[in-house]
């Protein structure tokens, strides 16, 4: 070893200790895999503390564990393209978690929210659970993107863990007779479905030219999209593929728009669905632009620019006050008294996420698994910032869709399509 | 149809070829190989939003602004990190991972500075269009096209035509006989690295208002990269080529074929061009022993 070192040189040995160096640094900055940091004044032991005599001998003290602080994982996109709505995820479920806290906590236990950012790979979404299960963890949120959570899926339901997500939308995500995996977002049936419903029955569209993102998510709205569109008499005149990262669509709106379409459908999220509407009217196009929930967040208006006027989507979300509860109008206030702004359609489901759980856990009266699932699965009309959330049997979430138009700058709520109208 | 796509694909193909020139400059000065002038296209976008959203500079003097700063920053970076090794040992291999090292270290640093999050530019560079003949021509195409056509006209002529370039090209083509004759071949390289960034960021400047500014869009260096080998690798006017011909096989491959088949029809061409003709489109051909 030292003759081998002796032969490279002082100035080459130097050389090469500067870029381990450097290399350990760069792989020291990024996110992939590692919590976020961890919150302070946390009991770093598992072990149950020593608990002081109870002054009052009619009043035992309570387990140790059952005062210990409550881990919950939170999985998210936080960079990347995912970071559109990973971002906002997380600041939903931390918002929730901090007013919990505040307030006391679940069964007298406070949350500590241990973070994993998985850059939006479905690799490293499946190996935060691993990471979380190792650390004793049982209770996750996840923010990451439909492809990644079906990743995540096998190894929940190995190793027995109950996740909620705010957003995983594929019909995929909750196709379990018994599960573990949990939705609180209507998925991409009723999404992409309420769409295909309203462009024909009340907007009167006849043709379409779709743009299907070539993910999890975008084959699914699809797939609801035409099953109603085309079912009710409807045809579509084009169906374009493009990659994920996909920015440039002209090529493909010039060789299809001739056709004259009433409508180009959208199944992406918000970012490139906005360029793909501002290159459409900047060829030319004139018509309706049909998309889905993601188009609802600020990154799709500001892509599209004037381009996003006369566009229709179906959303899970609305702050209009026609379609406010009282519970999402509480939320709203306490969210621009916090932010400054008003929350978006991830931050709600996900803050209504949290609070899903500590009503199973209330429920349930217990933090082991098997009782905090069991009383998830029985959750009936929660009354959640999000709307009225009923689960459904496997694990997916029962809410009125919002039809929603892009007009005069902003999106307008115009009416509720409830489960089973459409 | 084929009038739009082609405008379009121009373009896109312009913003391709100023990163390529950056390539071909740098490796025709220096030989050296700097994956990390994608990262001076992505700093570019970023840097030019904050001047226009947040700095409410306009359009083109925003673009100014970024090329001088991100051209001095390319020379910082060709100082700390790249002249050091040369002088020591001038291995092609240190450098390129000092480059990627650099790559890396630009990426998460914008990522700090920026967030993950795609940033939109306020305003296109222009608005609406016009249509001559049924065919619409979209005034932020034709602005890009014009911008980039001024930066390569400018750029050759300085390169060819003032006394300035002609040293820029005696050091690039004989570094030893130029230092014999009084040039201050350091110098030269440094003011290289100094046109090579302003030209990506410029590339950035005009590819962010047509998409987006993101972290992420550094990875089309790949693609100037690609452009400047199917040019031929230090050629510049073959670097402004390569940059074009890949923009219109990406555009019209997408529509005839599949858009799914972007990459893999651009890069498939780059690899038969260097089948068929090793040195690219307008390279020399040099000598396995020279």
């Amino acid at each position: 070893m030292l003759r081998m070192l002796r032969g490279i040189g002082k100035q080459r040995l130097l050389v090469l200790v500067l870029i381990l160096l450097l290399a350990s640094a760069v792989t020291a900055g990024c996110r992939s895999g590692k919590p976020a940091a961890e919150p302070a004044k946390q009991p770093a032991a598992q072990q149950p503390a020593p608990q002081p005599a109870a002054k009052d001998s009619q009043a035992p003290a309570k387990p140790a564990a059952e005062t210990q602080p409550l881990k919950i994982g939170l999985v998210s996109g936080l960079s990347n393209w995912p970071a559109v709505f990973g971002v906002p995820a997380m600041e939903g479920f931390q918002f929730a978690a901090d007013e919990i806290n505040s307030a006391g906590g679940v069964l007298g236990r406070k949350l500590e929210m241990v973070k994993i950012d998985d850059e939006g790979s479905p690799f490293n979404s499946q190996q935060a659970i691993v990471k979380f299960y190792e650390q004793g963890i049982r209770f996750v949120m996840s923010g990451s993107h439909s492809t990644a959570v079906l990743a995540q899926k096998p190894k929940v339901e190995e190793l027995k863990m109950l996740v909620i997500s705010p957003l995983a939308t594929d019909p995929a995500v909750t196709d379990t007779k018994d599960p573990y995996y949990f939705v609180d977002m209507v998925n991409n049936i009723y999404l992409g479905g309420s769409i295909g419903f309203y462009a024909r029955k009340n907007l009167n569209l006849n043709t379409v030219l779709t743009f299907v993102r070539d993910d999890a998510y975008g084959t699914s709205i699809n797939k609801a999209f035409e099953e109603k569109f085309v079912g009710d008499g409807g045809r579509v005149l084009a169906k374009v593929t493009y990659p994920t990262d996909a920015k440039d669509f002209r090529a493909d709106l010039s060789k299809h728009l001739g056709a004259k379409p009433d409508a180009i459908m959208l199944t992406g999220f918000a970012p490139e669905s906005g360029l793909i509407a501002g290159q459409a009217r900047e060829l030319g196009f004139q018509g309706t632009i049909l998309a889905t929930n993601p188009v609802l967040a600020p990154q799709y208006a500001e892509a599209a620019k004037a381009g996003a006027e006369n566009t229709w989507a179906s959303g899970a979300f609305s702050l209009d006050p026609n379609a406010m509860t009282d519970a999402t109008k509480d939320y709203l206030a306490k969210w621009k008294a916090k932010f400054g702004k008003e929350p978006n359609v991830y931050q709600a489901h996900a803050y209504d996420a949290v609070y899903l759980l500590k009503k199973a856990i209330e429920d349930a009266k217990s933090t082991d698994l098997e009782p905090v699932r069991k009383a998830m699965l029985g959750i009936k009309n929660f009354n959640g910032a999000s709307g009225v959330t009923t689960v459904a049997p496997d694990g997916s979430t029962q809410k009125p869709v919002r039809m929603m138009q892009y007009k005069d700058g902003g999106w307008k709520y115009i009416t509720s399509l409830e489960p089973g109208k459409f | 149809m084929l009038v739009s796509i082609f405008l379009s694909a121009l373009a896109v193909g312009c913003i391709y070829s100023l990163i390529a020139i950056g390539f071909s400059l740098i490796y025709r000065a220096s030989g050296i190989l700097d994956f990390s002038q994608g990262e001076m296209t992505m700093l570019g976008a970023l840097l030019g939003w904050s001047l226009v959203s947040r700095a409410s500079f306009p359009y083109l003097a925003a673009m100014a602004g970024v090329m001088v700063l991100v051209g001095v920053l390319s020379v910082l970076k060709q100082r700390i990190a790249y002249q050091p090794i040369r002088t020591r040992s001038n291995s092609p291999v240190l450098i390129i991972i000092s480059s990627i090292g650099l790559l890396m270290i630009l990426n998460q640093t914008a990522v700090l500075l920026w967030g993950a999050e795609p940033l939109q530019y306020p305003a296109q560079i222009a608005e609406g269009g016009r249509r001559l003949g049924g065919v619409w021509f979209p005034m932020q195409t034709l602005w890009i096209i014009g911008i980039a056509a001024v930066l390569m006209l400018v750029f050759h002529l300085v390169f060819h035509r003032t006394q300035f370039g002609r040293m820029m090209r005696a050091v690039a083509d004989d570094p030893l006989m130029s230092r014999l004759v009084g040039i201050n071949v350091n110098h030269s390289v440094g003011v290289t690295f100094l046109v090579a960034g302003a030209l990506a960021a410029a590339a950035g400047a005009l590819y962010a208002p047509i998409y987006y500014a993101s972290y992420e869009i550094g990875i089309i260096g790949v693609k100037g990269f690609a452009a400047a080998i199917l040019g031929g690798y230090g050629n510049i006017v073959g670097a402004m080529i390569g940059g074009i011909i890949l923009g219109q096989v990406e555009a019209f491959g997408s529509t005839y074929i599949s858009s799914a088949y972007r990459d893999v029809l651009a890069y498939t061409l780059l690899i038969l061009v260097l089948l068929l003709r090793p040195q690219g489109i307008l390279g020399e051909r040099r000598r396995s022993d020279a």
